[in-house]
């Protein structure tokens, strides 16, 4: 837009005006950039003073510089061969009613753009939270008469990491109010529930003691905004909830299922403790 | 039992008992009884609950003046255990000068092993001299026990009651058993200075 206003008025001979205007619009330009801190470089200011954290950094500001690397590399991220079959299958007509995403969805950059930054959201006919995994499901299953895919399938990472790609660097704005406060209450208050044999509580190392050691690890808060994220350790792409099950079996404690009532609530309160951090799906992690 | 209520029971138990006096904690036979069909936890090994008295100490409210099995662990083998992260896992947390001794120059495993301490919780140097040894056997049994007043997250290395959805090989076993509690024990009483 700036270019065009450059353009008029230099069709209309004032040069050193269009120089002021061009001068002003790069000023306006890194302004904004400023303005817009991307959470790992420079950190993002909480929704509120009550937050939990004084200052929000996604996961990817304690990650090692290469694996910082290779996650802004669009050709080498490793996520990006699930991405690509998620664009594949986004117009793949499927099921008994012959539909495809693309069908009722349209063109994915405008219809998903803001998708990934904003579930889980209350779903009126379930009476609950509904995460973009079930919502995926939902449409599977409803509209194109075909099988649900399995929460940590290929092809459900990759139709989640072709969907929430198009949030790309969107902040995550998630709704917590209404209808969906009881649901966010009670993730607040699993991620606040000691459990396990080690007697841990999601809080005990991501709310007190982030920034600091386990060994030679460095705590995270804990943010979500990059899943599904692909995982060194696991060598594949893994789901929000899949992290969930690790990180209960590490406390040794009994897991919940993948898409279970317990973590889309726990998914929703997450995403609130990091509003305002870009997504970034896929991330790429240890 | 909640976490809560056992803090609640707790403080009134410790509110109208006199110094000196004892209460019973943890263990009854079903923790043996179950032993018997569990024969795995993530440690791979079966760790059953004993019965221990808990006392008021000299600087926290809560001591187990007796060892857990009734004699004093071997300090070499405590280390072993505060290393090993199945185990303790104790330097995950903690930083202990005294362990880092048992890296030897240019070697990896050792490094591996006895390095990398983390930096959550307070260091344990000099750990004997802010604690006497029946407080630093509550504080490796039930941490939350020791520190009523402060939300600690350190683990209780030897308690079964209280936990929520332990995982199921896991249940009804303690992380870390009488005999081994009593080795680190007797390591963190020669942290002086």
């Amino acid at each position: 837009m700036g270019l065009r206003v450059l353009q008029d008025i230099r069709g209309r001979g004032f040069r050193l005006a269009a120089w002021a205007v061009a001068v002003m619009v790069a000023g306006l330009l890194s302004a904004s950039a400023v303005a817009e801190p991307d959470g790992r470089t420079e950190a993002v200011k909480p929704p509120s003073t009550e937050h939990p954290y004084p200052e929000l950094w996604s996961g990817s500001h304690f990650a090692a510089e290469s694996t910082q690397e290779m996650q802004d590399d669009d050709v080498g991220n490793p996520a990006m061969p699930w991405y690509d079959i998620g664009e594949e299958l986004w117009s793949k007509r499927e099921g008994e009613a012959n539909k495809s995403c693309q069908d009722c969805h349209g063109d994915a950059a405008k219809s998903m753009k803001n998708v990934g930054a904003t579930y889980p959201i209350y779903y009126a006919p379930w009476k609950k939270l509904i995460n973009v995994e079930n919502r995926i499901n939902l449409c599977r299953e409803k509209f194109m008469k075909a099988p649900p895919w399995k929460y940590d399938s290929d092809d459900m990472l990759a139709m989640m990491i072709y969907v929430k790609n198009q949030s790309s660097g969107v902040p995550v704005n998630v709704n917590i109010d209404g209808p969906a406060k009881p649901f966010f209450e009670k993730g607040k208050a699993f991620y606040e529930q000691r459990r396990g044999q080690l007697d841990f509580a999601c809080s005990n190392c991501h709310t007190k003691y982030w920034g600091q050691k386990i060994r030679m690890d460095t705590l995270s808060q804990g943010q979500s905004n990059g899943f599904p994220t692909y995982r060194l350790k696991w060598q594949k792409p893994g789901s929000l909830h899949r992290r969930f099950k690790a990180c209960n079996t590490l406390v040794r404690s009994t897991p919940f299922k993948a898409g279970s009532d317990e973590y889309v609530n726990l998914e929703l309160y997450l995403a609130w403790r990091g509003q305002g951090l870009p997504v970034e799906t896929p991330s790429v992690r240890h | 039992m909640s976490i809560a209520s056992a803090k609640g029971w707790l403080g009134s138990a410790f509110a109208s008992l006199l110094i000196g006096a004892t209460l019973v904690a943890a263990a009854g036979g079903t923790a043996f009884a179950e032993q018997k069909k569990k024969t795995s936890c993530i440690s791979g090994e079966t760790a059953a609950i004993v019965t221990y008295k808990v006392e008021k100490g000299e600087n926290l409210p809560a001591a187990i003046p007796k060892p857990l099995n009734g004699k004093r662990g071997n300090p070499k083998k405590g280390i072993e255990w505060m290393v090993e992260r199945r185990q303790g896992n104790c330097i995950a947390c903690h930083e202990v000068t005294k362990i880092k001794e048992s890296i030897k120059d240019g070697d990896l495993d050792t490094l591996q092993k006895y390095g990398f301490h983390g930096n959550v919780a307070p260091t344990l140097d000099g750990v004997a001299e802010r604690y006497n040894e029946a407080e630093l056997r509550m504080i490796v049994v039930d941490a939350k026990m020791a520190f009523p007043d402060f939300d600690t997250s350190m683990p209780a290395y030897h308690r079964t009651q209280g936990l929520e959805r332990v995982l199921g090989d896991c249940e009804g076993l303690v992380i870390l058993p009488a005999e081994r509690v009593e080795d680190i024990v007797a390591f963190l009483t020669t942290l002086k200075d």
